[in-house]
């Protein structure tokens, strides 16, 4: 279980790919209309103290901290 | 083109019979120009019919009252947000828009048409979307258009530097219609990237007409016509568009949920595999219709049982085999353009969204923003003041000296003159404001700031989306509301629209330093000033957490925003946005306001006893026994008075302000002045009843513009009634207390 790796935890600039998505199922349906899920390859642009800037498919898109907690990456 | 009279050729003075066949053929062609001036006028004046008779009545009309543009083309436009769909339809469409509602909807409805080769093409913008899914109105909205006003063609609008992203809404539309056409922008920046697209591959692949082109450049919008001309007119293109191919499993379950709804011959509008697909992935809209008529229980459990044992939501599956099937698309049709590459939006947001840099960048950006806003603005409204005080004191005195009766001079100086003049000075402040909205929103910047503030918002359980109404509230209370459009979460949005109220606006900022100064030294004044802001932000804040409470049981949206790319705003896009906006505020709130003005005239003028205001003053000085006769308002005063005595100090002239206070706080002052003729000094009232009234002033009642954005933005009467008297109930608990402590001791 701890060998997991999750969005948040990320450092900027690293392309990783979407390994499962733990968020309710209305987020979740979102996230996969904006094309965000498993298996998907992301980059991460911006992670500090803010909510988590990622690029998919050639958007920008920022996604909340609670949010970015519960993207399982590689 | 000489014709057989050989006219062209005449230079003499033509004959007399000539002249007449001359005469007459100017007059054909007067008669053409007007005539088709007619037609147009006709044309602008039957779409605004159209929202109350519907799309079937204006068609039927125009068929019968004329016979050119017979041939009429219902085009919708679609497409995600941020692909340049609203640039394009204005450069389509010109001048020829009208802005409206959806039946029932908040969303509006955006029209416009062209005409090519004497056809008359009819464009509906449909709401912007990421996919037809029934969890907002506008994707609602977008998939009944399609289904039940049955466009000729429904134009997909793409981005070629996104195209995966942007082709998904096209792939949801091509299940739900064959009419389907996409048009590639962007083509401008994709050949800056070096990015190829082979859009004849695209073409066959997706089995639509599709065409590439750049928004800005005109000659393109020209090959746009002629391109949905030929769409519908020619064998150039082929509809024929193409199935995403699903796992055996969920095809059999399609297969299997298309039988019983083709054996109950239910929705037949909709296409059967559609509808079996929104079954699958439990579309609330579409199980609800279709369970009226079959029982879906059974299907659910098979539905259930296929989630649990493949371990997905068959909602986010589909959407996955979908940008599955688009990914090998793309990549087969393109060439070139480096995915996650660094771009220059990205070295612009180092500086802007940096975690310290980014805030003193905002406070700049929102502090121009205001002082722009609510300082650029007032010398205009002083000028527009001035001309119609000139313009109703000119129209006062003509009436008087043609002896017109006093009651009809007070109706249209008082009521009607003073009416329009509320509703046009209110027109400079929401211009300003929307434009410089719509460029900080053109820019990309908009977003940024909603990035920025989430941090911020979080810690009072709001998403940084809900900050710019807060902003925004201080200014106006409707612009407040106004900006809550931009919040996706539902809980959010109603927070802030109902607590926008408890927000001094502009209006209020003028009735407190206006008392403070009075009342208090200056030092005193300043922080009486900033306690009550203190308050004002404690009650939203209260409010948010109430909220919270109420909306609990639901499952929150969390922040999922796009930033855009920067870019430089487009003068066309900003004049365009500002006017869809501030056009919609102007009808709807402009004929609240003016209502409510003649409610007030009635009020404050029935039973008719004073013509003018500074008659009023004389009659209060005069005697008190003419000052009981006044009007309703005043009777309504002195009522209250048994009421607000006791618990907030006021008297029966404190409480009249704040009837009249009700529909616009600028009132307040004025009643103030024509109440006290005398001035109000420091020893007019108690120090306890100022503060009081300060208070109760702060945040009572949202005015009458408020109410009706209240009821526009949310639709519910419902949540319109609590957004009055949950401020009333608020102030008047705050003011009972904070006036009982104080009244023994100031």
């Amino acid at each position: 279980m701890s060998d997991k790796k999750y969005l948040i935890d990320m450092h900027e600039n690293g392309v990783l790919t979407i390994i499962h998505i733990y968020a309710g199922s209305k987020a979740h349906r979102f996230l996969a209309d904006m094309g965000i899920h498993d298996g998907e390859k992301i980059k991460v642009i911006k992670n500090d103290s803010g909510p988590v800037i990622i690029e998919v498919k050639g958007t920008r898109v920022a996604l909340g901290r609670g949010l970015a907690a519960k993207i399982e990456v590689n | 083109m000489p014709n057989k009279r050989g006219h062209h050729h005449r230079r003499g003075r033509p004959s007399r019979r000539r002249k007449k066949g001359f005469r007459r053929k100017q007059f054909n062609k007067f008669k053409q120009i007007i005539s088709h001036h007619f037609r147009t006028q006709w044309n602008e004046h039957f779409t605004g019919f159209k929202k109350e008779f519907g799309m079937h009545f204006r068609t039927h009309m125009r068929r019968h009252i004329y016979n050119d543009h017979s041939i009429e083309h219902k085009i919708a436009f679609l497409g995600n947000p941020n692909v340049g769909k609203s640039s394009l339809f204005n450069l389509l469409t010109g001048s020829h828009q009208h802005i409206g509602n959806w039946p029932g909807k908040t969303v509006e409805r955006k029209e416009g048409h062209f005409i090519l080769s004497d056809e008359y093409f009819s464009l509906i913008d449909l709401p912007g979307a990421y996919s037809l899914a029934a969890r907002s109105e506008e994707e609602l909205v977008t998939r009944q258009f399609i289904v039940q006003e049955k466009p000729d063609l429904v134009c997909v609008i793409a981005d070629a530097t996104r195209l995966e992203r942007t082709l998904f809404v096209a792939l949801q539309v091509m299940e739900l219609t064959s009419n389907v056409a996409i048009i590639i922008n962007m083509k401008d920046i994709a050949e800056k990237e070096y990015l190829d697209i082979d859009t004849q591959l695209l073409q066959e692949k997706l089995g639509v007409p599709i065409l590439y082109v750049c928004a800005y450049d005109i000659s393109d919008i020209l090959r746009i016509k002629k391109f949905i001309y030929d769409s519908l007119h020619t064998n150039k293109y082929h509809f024929n568009p193409a199935n995403v191919v699903y796992p055996p499993k969920i095809e059999f379950m399609i297969n299997n949920i298309s039988k019983q709804i083709e054996a109950r011959e239910t929705m037949l509008s909709y296409p059967t595999r559609w509808l079996a697909f929104k079954i699958l992935e439990g579309d609330s809209l579409v199980k609800e219709e279709i369970s009226q008529e079959f029982d879906l229980s059974n299907l659910e459990e098979k539905i259930e049982n296929l989630a649990r044992i493949e371990q997905f939501d068959p909602s986010v599956e589909i959407s996955k085999r979908k940008y599955g099937a688009l990914h090998n698309i793309v990549n087969e049709v393109t060439e070139g353009g480096e995915a996650f590459e660094v771009t220059v939006s990205d070295k612009i947001d180092k500086v802007l969204i940096h975690k310290i840099y980014g805030y003193p960048i905002l406070i700049a950006v929102f502090a121009v923003f205001f002082l722009i806003t609510f300082y650029a603005t007032s010398p205009i409204i002083r000028g527009l003041e001035w001309i119609f005080t000139q313009f109703s004191d000119w129209t006062m005195n003509s009436l008087v000296s043609i002896n017109s009766p006093p009651f009809l001079n007070s109706l249209l100086v008082n009521g009607i003159i003073a009416g329009i003049t509320a509703v046009l000075l209110f027109v400079p402040i929401i211009l300003i404001f929307y434009t410089l909205i719509a460029v900080l929103e053109d820019s990309g910047y908009l977003a940024r700031s909603a990035y920025l503030m989430d941090k911020v918002m979080g810690k009072f359980g709001m998403q940084g989306s809900a900050f710019l109404s807060l902003i925004m509230g201080f200014g106006c209370n409707v612009a407040g509301i106004m900006a809550t459009r931009t919040i996706r979460n539902e809980k959010d949005r109603t927070t802030m629209i109902i607590a926008n109220s408890f927000i001094p606006c502009a209006a209020r900022l003028g009735v407190i330093a206006f008392l403070t100064s009075i009342f208090f030294q200056p030092w005193l004044a300043a922080i009486i000033m900033l306690l009550l802001y203190g308050v004002s932000l404690l009650l939203v804040l209260l409010t948010a957490f109430l909220f919270r409470i109420f909306y609990e049981h639901e499952d929150p949206i969390p922040l999922i925003l796009e930033l855009p790319d920067y870019r430089r705003p487009r003068f066309k896009n900003v004049m365009n946005l500002t006017w869809e906006r501030g056009g919609i505020f102007l009808k709807k709130a402009g004929t609240f306001i003016f209502i409510a003005s003649l409610f007030i005239w009635f009020l404050s003028n029935v039973p008719f006893v004073k013509p003018t205001e500074s008659e009023v003053l004389l009659y209060v000085q005069m005697s008190p026994i003419l000052v009981t006769k006044l009007s309703i308002a005043e009777y309504i005063g002195r009522g209250l008075q048994v009421v607000t005595m006791p618990l907030f100090g006021f008297d029966w002239r404190m409480t009249v302000p704040l009837i009249f206070g009700i529909p616009a706080k600028e009132t307040i002052i004025s009643a103030l002045t024509i109440l006290y003729p005398g001035g109000i000094t420091a020893t007019t009232w108690k120090v306890s009843q100022a503060i009081s009234f300060l208070l109760f002033q702060l945040t009572y009642a949202p005015c009458f513009a408020t109410i009706a954005t209240i009821k526009s933005e949310t639709k519910s009467w419902k949540l319109t009634i609590l957004g009055i008297f949950y401020p009333l109930a608020i102030t008047i608990i705050l003011t009972v207390i904070v006036y009982h402590v104080l009244a023994p001791f100031i």
